[in-house]
C-alpha cells in the first residue's frame, strides 16, 4: 500500500488488477470481496482514492483495462480493478477492442529528458513543509470531487421493484438468478449493481430508496459495502446483509431464502 | 569557455576579468541555483557537483533522467537541473528500471545510499543489476543512517558506534558490514563495478573519469554500472569533516578498499 500511495501522490497514472482471494493473511486461493474496504476507503495513509471498477463479467475484465487506463491518464490518479478470484479464472466469450484504441500519449509532465523550453520535470511524492502538502491535500480533493461524475453503475428490473438487492462483483450476477427466482414467486425484486463502487452510485440508491420496501446487500465478506448502502439511504429504509467469507460463494438460493425471510418479518410488522 | 569572466572578491565585484585568460572552472549549469542542505563538509554536495559537471562536458542534460532515493539525498532533484522521479524507499533501481524500458536511448541513473540500496532495496538493488539493466547505479556509503539520526545501517563498521549501536557493532549480534559492491560483481549483468572517494582531489578525478564511462557504457548499451563512493556523515559520525576523513582513510577504506570491482572484458 506504500507504493500505491506514493503513485497517488505522485499522480502517476496506472492500473492495478486486484483479483480478490479470501484473507486475512496468505487466506485461500478462493474467492472473495474482502478487500473492497481496502480498495474504495484506503489502507495505505494518507487522505486519497482510488478510481475502482468492479467488473462482473470477462468482457468487463477486459474492457476495464482499457477504461482504466483512460481514467488513470484523465485524472493522473491510480485506478483499481476489483475482481476476484472467481472472475479472474472463469471463461466467457470476450470481444477484445482493436489494437491501438488506447492512444499513445506523451504527457507535458512527463520525465522524457529536460528541454531548453521548459524547467525541469520533477515527479515526487513528497511534500515536506505542512503549508504545501496542505494544497496538494486540497487539490486531490479537488480531483475526487471532478471524479464523482465518472460513477457508473447497471439496473436491473428496477422499475417496479419493491425490494432492491446491492450487489458488486460476482455476487451482482448470483443476484441475477435471484431476481428470476423471486418474480417467479411473484415478489418484486430488482438489483442495483455498482460498476464503480469509487464512486459510489450514492445518489441512485437514495432515489430508490424512496421506491423499494427495504435493500438486501450481497456481498462475499462480513459487508464492507453494505456501509455505503447504509449512508446512501439516509435511513429512509431497512438496509439488510447476507454475506459468506474465506473464499466461500453464496447460492442464488441462499440470497432467495434471505430475502424471503426478511420480506415476511417486514410483512409481519406491518400487520 | 568563453564566457566572461568576473571577479567574485568583495571590493572588485562585477569587475571584468582580463579577456585573454581561459576560465578553468566554474560552477556546472547543470546545478541548479538551490543552495544544498546538506551538512558542511558532507560527500553528497561534491558527488552532486560531479555528476552534474560530466552531464555537462558530455551534453548530456537534456537526455538524462535521474532517479533519488529516500535518504539525506531524497531532495537531489532540487539540485540537478535534469528531469527527475523520486522513488519509494529501496526502489530507485526498480523506477530506473522502468524510466529506462520506456525511454531506452535516454541516459538513466539512480543515486541512492546506503540505507536505501543496501537494507531496504536490496532485493531491487540485486535484480536490477542481475537484469543487467542498462542504467547507473550511483551509490553513496557513509555507514550510517545519517538524515534519520544517524542509526547503524547494514554497512556500518564494526565496532562502530551509532544512535541505536551505542557500544559499537557487534557481528554476533547485527551481522557484519555488507560488501555490497563486491556481491554485485558476481551477476553477469553487472559490466562495470567500481569503488571510489570524494574526500580528496585525486579521488574526485577519479570518480568523474568512473562516471564519464559508465555514461558511455551506457550509451553502448553494455550493461549496469555500478559506482560505490565510501563517503562520510560527519553529524551522523560525531566529528568534524576534517576528522571524518581521517576516519575514512583508517577505517573505512580497509573495508571498502578503493578501486574497480569489475571491469569490462574485451
Amino acid at each position: 500500500m506504500l507504493i500505491l500511495v506514493t503513485l497517488l501522490a505522485a499522480q502517476l497514472p496506472c492500473l492495478i488488477a486486484n483479483v480478490v482471494r479470501g484473507g486475512p493473511g496468505l487466506g485461500t486461493i478462493q474467492p472473495s470481496q474482502g478487500d473492497y474496504f481496502q480498495a474504495t476507503k484506503g489502507g495505505g495513509h494518507g487522505d486519497y482514492h482510488l478510481i475502482v471498477l468492479a467488473p462482473s463479467s470477462v468482457q468487463e475484465m477486459a474492457d476495464f483495462v482499457f477504461d482504466g487506463f483512460r481514467l488513470a491518464e484523465k485524472y493522473r490518479n491510480p485506478v483499481m480493478i476489483l475482481s476476484d478470484g472467481a472472475l479472474g479464472q472463469m471463461m466467457e466469450k470476450v470481444i477484445l477492442p482493436e489494437e491501438g484504441s488506447l492512444p499513445k500519449t506523451t504527457p507535458a509532465w512527463a520525465t522524457t529528458g529536460k528541454k531548453k523550453e521548459r524547467e525541469h520535470n520533477v515527479i515526487t511524492s513528497l511534500f515536506i513543509q505542512p503549508e504545501e502538502m496542505e494544497q496538494v491535500n486540497l487539490r486531490l480533493q479537488e480531483k475526487y470531487k471532478a471524479i464523482q461524475s465518472e460513477v457508473r453503475y447497471e439496473e436491473i428490473q428496477t422499475e417496479d421493484a419493491e425490494i432492491l438487492l446491492v450487489a458488486f462483483g460476482l455476487s451482482s450476477r448470483i443476484c441475477q438468478k435471484t431476481v428470476d427466482l423471486a418474480r417467479e414467486k411473484g415478489i418484486k425484486v430488482g438489483l442495483l449493481r455498482p460498476i464503480t463502487v469509487y464512486p459510489y452510485p450514492y445518489a441512485r440508491l437514495n432515489e430508490l430508496a424512496s421506491q423499494v420496501e427495504f435493500m438486501l446487500t450481497v456481498e462475499m465478506n462480513a459487508g464492507q459495502m453494505v456501509e455505503d448502502v447504509r449512508l446512501a439511504v439516509e435511513g429512509k429504509v431497512p438496509v439488510h446483509f447476507i454475506g459468506r467469507m474465506g473464499g466461500m460463494i453464496l447460492s442464488p438460493e441462499d440470497i432467495l431464502h434471505k430475502l424471503e425471510s426478511v420480506h415476511e418479518s417486514h410483512n409481519a410488522v406491518n400487520v | 569557455m568563453n564566457e566572461k569572466l568576473y571577479l567574485e572578491d568583495e571590493e572588485n565585484l562585477g569587475t571584468q576579468v582580463d579577456e585573454s585568460y581561459d576560465q578553468v572552472y566554474c560552477r556546472p549549469s547543470t546545478l541548479t541555483d538551490v543552495p544544498f542542505h546538506y551538512c558542511p563538509g558532507c560527500g553528497h554536495s561534491v558527488v552532486h557537483k560531479v555528476l552534474m559537471e560530466v552531464i555537462d562536458e558530455l551534453g548530456i542534460q537534456e537526455e538524462t533522467i535521474g532517479v533519488a532515493p529516500v535518504g539525506c539525498s531524497v531532495f537531489a532533484y532540487q539540485y540537478m537541473n535534469i528531469d527527475m522521479q523520486e522513488a519509494a524507499h529501496g526502489r530507485a533501481s526498480a523506477v530506473a528500471t522502468g524510466v529506462k524500458r520506456v525511454l531506452p536511448d535516454k541516459y538513466v541513473f539512480s543515486y541512492q545510499g546506503d540505507g536505501d540500496l543496501a537494507a531496504i532495496g536490496t532485493a531491487e538493488t540485486i535484480h536490477t543489476v542481475n537484469r543487467g539493466e542498462n542504467i547507473l547505479m550511483l551509490f553513496i556509503n557513509n555507514g550510517i543512517y545519517g538524515m534519520t539520526g544517524g542509526q547503524m545501517a547494514p554497512t556500518s563498521l564494526i565496532g562502530q558506534v551509532t544512535s541505536t549501536s551505542p557500544y559499537g557493532r557487534e557481528a554476533a549480534q547485527v551481522g557484519n558490514p555488507i560488501k555490497i559492491a563486491d556481491m554485485l560483481c558476481l551477476l553477469p549483468g553487472a559490466y562495470y563495478v567500481t569503488r571510489q572517494i570524494v574526500h580528496n582531489p585525486n579521488g574526485v578525478r577519479k570518480l568523474k573519469k568512473a562516471l564519464i564511462k559508465s555514461f558511455e557504457y551506457q550509451k553502448q548499451k553494455k550493461g549496469t554500472c555500478f559506482i560505490e563512493v565510501v563517503s562520510n556523515c560527519p553529524s551522523g559520525w560525531k566529528m568534524t569533516p576534517v576528522e571524518t576523513i581521517k576516519y575514512i582513510e583508517e577505517q573505512m577504506l580497509p573495508m571498502y578498499p578503493v578501486g574497480d570491482l569489475k571491469v569490462p572484458q574485451n
